[in-house]
C-alpha cells in the first residue's frame, strides 16, 4: 500500500538502476538524499519527492496531481577522467535524463514528465565534490478518494 | 640568542616529537611534518576530510597551490596536491591544505 507519488519515485529509481548507469559509483541509486555518504561512494544518484500544489479536478471523480521529483547527481573531481567535480556530474545527468524522456508515462503511472529547473553546488573535502540536481514535474491522476490509484 | 632562533629551535623540537609523516616534494626533497585530516561534510550529506600538513616554512620554500607531494605515513605513501594557498604564521610554521591527487 503506497501512494502513487511513492510509486512514481520507486519507478524512477528502478529506471536508473536497471540496466546500471555507466560510471555509477558504489553509492548507486538511492531515494534518500540526506543519508551520510562518503567520498568513496561517489558518483551517485538520488531520486526524491518534492512538493505538490493542490490537485485539480478536471475530470469527475479524479484528481490531477503534479509532483516535483528531483534527480540529484553527486560526484567528485576526476569522477569522469579529466573533469572537474561539476563536469563529472554531467555524464550521469545526461543518462538519467535520457532514460526519463524515453518513457514519459513511467510505465503507465504518469501522464507526463516535464523538465524544470537545474541547481548546482560545489564544495571541497579531500577532493572537490559537487552536485547537480534537476527538477521534473510529473503529472499523474488518482481518484478523488485515494492517493494510491 | 635572538627570538627567531628560539622559535626555530622550538619548531624543530615540536617536529622531532610530534611529526607523524614525511612529505616528498616535487623536487625530491623529503621533509617531516604533522599530517591532520579532521572530518568535514559537504552539502550536509557527503562525509569526508580536510587534510593538511604542517611543517617548518623554511623546509618548503616556494610551495604553492597545485604543487604535487607524497605524504608517507606508516610506510604508506599517498599522492596529494596543494589545494590552496599555504598559510604561514609569524613563527616560521606553515599549514598547507591538501587534496587527493
Amino acid at each position: 500500500m503506497s501512494s502513487k507519488a511513492l510509486q512514481i519515485n520507486e519507478a524512477m529509481q528502478a529506471l536508473f538502476e536497471t540496466p546500471a548507469l555507466t560510471g555509477i559509483g558504489a553509492g548507486g541509486v538511492v531515494d534518500d538524499p540526506d543519508y551520510a555518504y562518503e567520498v568513496s561512494d561517489l558518483p551517485m544518484v538520488a531520486v526524491y519527492m518534492g512538493d505538490e500544489p493542490d490537485p485539480s479536478r478536471s475530470l469527475i471523480n479524479a484528481h490531477d496531481h503534479t509532483i516535483t521529483m528531483t534527480v540529484r547527481i553527486t560526484a567528485k573531481k576526476g569522477g569522469t577522467s579529466g573533469k572537474s567535480a561539476l563536469g563529472s556530474c554531467d555524464a550521469l545527468m545526461v543518462q538519467t535524463h535520457n532514460r526519463l524522456m524515453a518513457d514519459l508515462t513511467l510505465g503507465g503511472l504518469a501522464m507526463d514528465v516535464r523538465q524544470q529547473g537545474t541547481r548546482r553546488s560545489r564544495d571541497v573535502l579531500e577532493v572537490p565534490v559537487a552536485y547537480t540536481e534537476i527538477d521534473y514535474a510529473v503529472d499523474y491522476r488518482t481518484t478523488t478518494t485515494s492517493l494510491e490509484s | 640568542m635572538n627570538f627567531a632562533a628560539i622559535e626555530s629551535r622550538l619548531n624543530a623540537a615540536c617536529l622531532a616529537q610530534l611529526a607523524n609523516c614525511t612529505a616528498t616534494l616535487d623536487g625530491g626533497e623529503v621533509v617531516s611534518g604533522i599530517f591532520e585530516e579532521p572530518s568535514a561534510e559537504a552539502f550536509g550529506f557527503v562525509e569526508g576530510g580536510k587534510p593538511t600538513i604542517s611543517c617548518e616554512l623554511g623546509d618548503v620554500p616556494g610551495i604553492k597551490r597545485g604543487d604535487a607531494l607524497t605524504i608517507t605515513r606508516n610506510a604508506i605513501g599517498t599522492a596529494y596536491l596543494v589545494a590552496g594557498a599555504p598559510k604561514p604564521d609569524e613563527t616560521g610554521w606553515v599549514v598547507i591544505p591538501l587534496e587527493l591527487s
